[in-house]
């Protein structure tokens, strides 16, 4: 009561914007892909904080499932 | 029929008899219950006893939790703060629990009594015809009044403006006022100095607060002896007028006038405290029973709130809204969610709850989801009948406040039967709840788009009515078919996902349903809404992707329209209603909310963090706003609202046209 821990959501955008912030050392074909991570990695973040995962560990299973996704589809 | 209470030591009862309001007048005591250790509680007696003028005696007690010994000390309400303050005076603050203390006199009276504000003998009866007279007062730019609005008929003369206020007065039980920038009590205080005669004018003076992130102001609450009066700013009174504040009266035994100025959360800790009350059972004064120790990694498992399923931006055709109703307060009837009957262990007795915290239930009723069971019951009513007329529909609209707020209230520190795992317990249900609805929804033939805490966003071809039965019975609360859209458009956010919260979609044969865009907002110009409005009035007319791409030609031309005609368009389209949420020296940057504030700092008047006003922008860039009636609009600075309202429907155009929802592939694509 009258506490505060970060939410799910919180914790993976705080990770974004550390991610973004290495964004001006980049190589602009690199930044496009670094880009489409952070839109993977926030995707399921949100259902995967349901179990107790850390935010970077959410993230990363987030990319991998969009990629797998998408060599199923190819 | 009780229709309204008043006074402390000595409350008068207002009733309704044949249409006169008789007034009986009643004393009023109150029962403080101290407990402690016995031989602390020995030493408190003794002081007592020294004193000469407290009586108290021993007795056994009841709170939610059991059985508790202790002193009853029975004292005149006026008295109890003397009281509490000898007790945690002689116990250091520490060595006693104080209950049933620091109660609302009339509420108290009305519990001990076992009576009841607007007690109706069916929920289908309407409620008493009281004389109402709604006053509002005009004022001039410059502070000098310009005349009112009684009962909706306008008297500019100022000398006929308070004749008419002081017969409406008179005449009328119930006065509904708005107090903006105090206009309402200083119109009195000139009518007193003119000679009228009005009882007992005072206030109580309003304020800046903080509430769920957002800053609000409440101007100052006018009384007047003998009148229940009503401020327009009332929460309560805004949402659901008289209807609602009736009913939020019956429900938490708070006076109307009352009523009309808590906090739902208020409210519900009245309806609380009555049934505490009315059945014996202890009302804690302070919350001392603190949250138990947890490791930090057992604070982030626990502490959650509502699921979300992230959508992809894109539109969607054939899509069913399936929404649980009043989720969180039948999780906590149907699952018996109490203070005292959620457990971290388990035990004889106790059913582990579902969802991913570590909860148990006692089987024993508790007392929370019993006080919560009838208000549930009669909301459900309530909303199946609204059709039937705006007294229900407005009964319905107060009575989801109280529910919504009947949960929050349970992780609220202060609250008298709140527990922070109580409140984990029942999202952690909402959450799994939610999971089982999406899994069952699939086995049913559907594919999740969207999620959000009790909402779920489907689509396919499978048995609707089935998925909704089968989630029903599995999660024991209840579902229901919200929409059935023939398209639903989800815009993206910032994040390039979809967004979570604006979305708009055609139902069938049923208009169309419009969520967080500018439409729905108040902090844009009209020109804004009145566009959109427009846009979304073509795009009703589209029934499949196909015809929204089509559509396209037209849409732009509206916006082209408003555009090319924004200099025609008269001064109120482009009003912004600000709300600054600041004092003019804690804005470090220079913005049009400064502005407004520096506006009315310089003009005299009380700036109000919180207080909303209406501003005409003159200059953008500069931050000017506009002061004198010839000033006009920065139009340059007005056509960026007409393109930001058109964005979605950019959006909605290049995805009709693509003719697909952006799934990351094509997007990569």
């Amino acid at each position: 009561m009258g506490r505060s821990t970060t939410t799910s959501r919180q914790a993976v955008e705080a990770l974004c914007s550390r991610i973004a912030s290495s964004k001006e050392s980049m190589r602009k074909e690199d930044l496009q892909v670094l880009e489409t991570l952070m839109i993977m990695g926030r995707k399921h973040s949100g259902e995967l904080s349901a179990g107790d995962i850390e935010a970077e560990l959410r993230f990363v299973i987030s990319i991998l499932m969009e990629i797998i996704k998408l060599l199923d589809r190819r | 029929m009780i229709i309204n209470a008043t006074g402390t030591d000595r409350i008068t009862l207002w009733k309704l008899i044949g249409g006169k309001i008789e007034k009986t007048m009643y004393r009023n005591y109150s029962n403080i219950f101290i407990s402690g250790d016995k031989y602390d509680l020995e030493f408190l007696s003794r002081q007592f006893d020294d004193s000469d003028w407290i009586d108290y005696t021993w007795i056994e007690a009841q709170d939610i939790f059991g059985n508790l010994n202790g002193i009853k000390v029975t004292v005149s309400p006026s008295m109890e703060r003397e009281i509490i303050r000898i007790v945690q005076y002689c116990g250091y603050g520490r060595k006693f629990s104080v209950f049933n203390a620091a109660i609302d006199p009339v509420l108290r009276f009305m519990a001990q009594n076992k009576l009841r504000f607007f007690q109706k003998d069916s929920l289908y009866d309407m409620d008493p015809d009281i004389s109402t007279a709604q006053i509002i007062i005009r004022e001039g730019k410059s502070g000098e009044f310009s005349g009112a609005i009684i009962n909706g008929s306008v008297e500019q003369n100022l000398k006929n403006a308070m004749e008419r206020v002081s017969s409406a007065i008179d005449d009328s039980t119930v006065i509904i006022y708005n107090n903006h920038l105090g206009t309402f009590y200083r119109f009195l205080l000139r009518m007193e100095h003119s000679g009228y005669k009005i009882p007992g004018i005072r206030k109580n003076r309003g304020g800046t607060y903080e509430s769920y992130g957002q800053v609000h102001y409440s101007p100052d609450r006018v009384r007047i002896n003998g009148k229940i009066c009503i401020s327009q700013s009332s929460m309560i009174y805004s949402e659901s007028g008289m209807d609602g504040i009736y009913e939020i009266s019956k429900i938490s035994s708070l006076n109307p006038e009352t009523a009309s100025n808590v906090t739902p959360g208020t409210a519900v800790s009245s309806m609380e405290i009555y049934n505490a009350l009315s059945s014996g059972i202890l009302v804690p004064a302070f919350k001392d029973d603190h949250e138990k120790e947890k490791t930090i990694e057992t604070l982030f498992v626990t502490d959650k709130g509502g699921f979300v399923l992230q959508p992809d931006p894109g539109i969607y055709e054939n899509i069913y809204e399936i929404d649980f109703s009043s989720m969180y307060p039948t999780i906590i009837v149907n699952y018996n969610l109490s203070p005292e009957t959620v457990t971290a262990s388990p035990g004889h007795g106790k059913i582990k709850l579902p969802g991913d915290n570590p909860y148990y239930v006692h089987m024993d009723r508790g007392f929370l989801s019993s006080a919560i069971e009838p208000l549930l019951k009669e909301r459900l009513i309530y909303k199946t009948i609204k059709p039937m007329g705006a007294v229900y529909s407005n009964r319905d609209t107060a009575l989801k406040w109280l529910l919504v707020t009947s949960f929050g209230y349970t992780g609220y520190k202060n609250a008298r039967f709140g527990r922070i795992e109580l409140h984990e317990a029942i999202t952690s249900i909402g959450r799994w709840a939610l999971s089982r609805a999406m899994r069952i929804c699939e086995e049913e033939g559907f594919t999740i788009i969207h999620g959000i805490v009790d909402s779920l966003w489907i689509t396919g071809e499978g048995n609707i009515i089935q998925a909704i039965r089968r989630i029903k019975k599995e999660t024991m609360i209840n579902i229901v078919l919200d929409a059935h859209y023939d398209w639903l458009f989800v815009p993206p956010a910032r994040s390039g996902l979809g967004s979570l919260n604006r979305y708009f979609g055609r139902k069938k044969n049923s208009g169309m349903k419009v969520r967080g865009i500018d439409l729905r907002r108040s902090d844009v110009p009209d020109i804004s809404r009145k566009m959109q409005r427009e846009l979304l009035g073509i795009l009703s007319d589209c029934k499949n992707i196909h015809e929204i791409g089509e559509a396209s030609e037209k849409l732009y031309q509206i916006r082209n329209r408003y555009i090319s005609n924004i200099r025609k368009m008269g001064k109120e389209d482009f009003i912004l209603n600000l709300k600054p949420t600041r004092r003019l020296e804690d804005y470090r940057v220079e913005n049009i909310q400064k502005a407004a504030i520096r506006s009315m700092r310089l003009s005299g008047m009380d700036e109000n963090p919180g207080q909303r006003m209406e501003v005409l922008v003159k200059d953008g860039k500069r931050h000017i706003i506009a002061e004198n009636p010839e000033d006009i609009p920065d139009y340059n600075f007005y056509e960026k609202y007409i393109h930001r309202a058109f964005e979605p429907f950019q959006y909605i155009i290049s995805y009709a046209k693509a003719n697909r929802r952006i799934t990351l592939e094509n997007w990569l694509e």
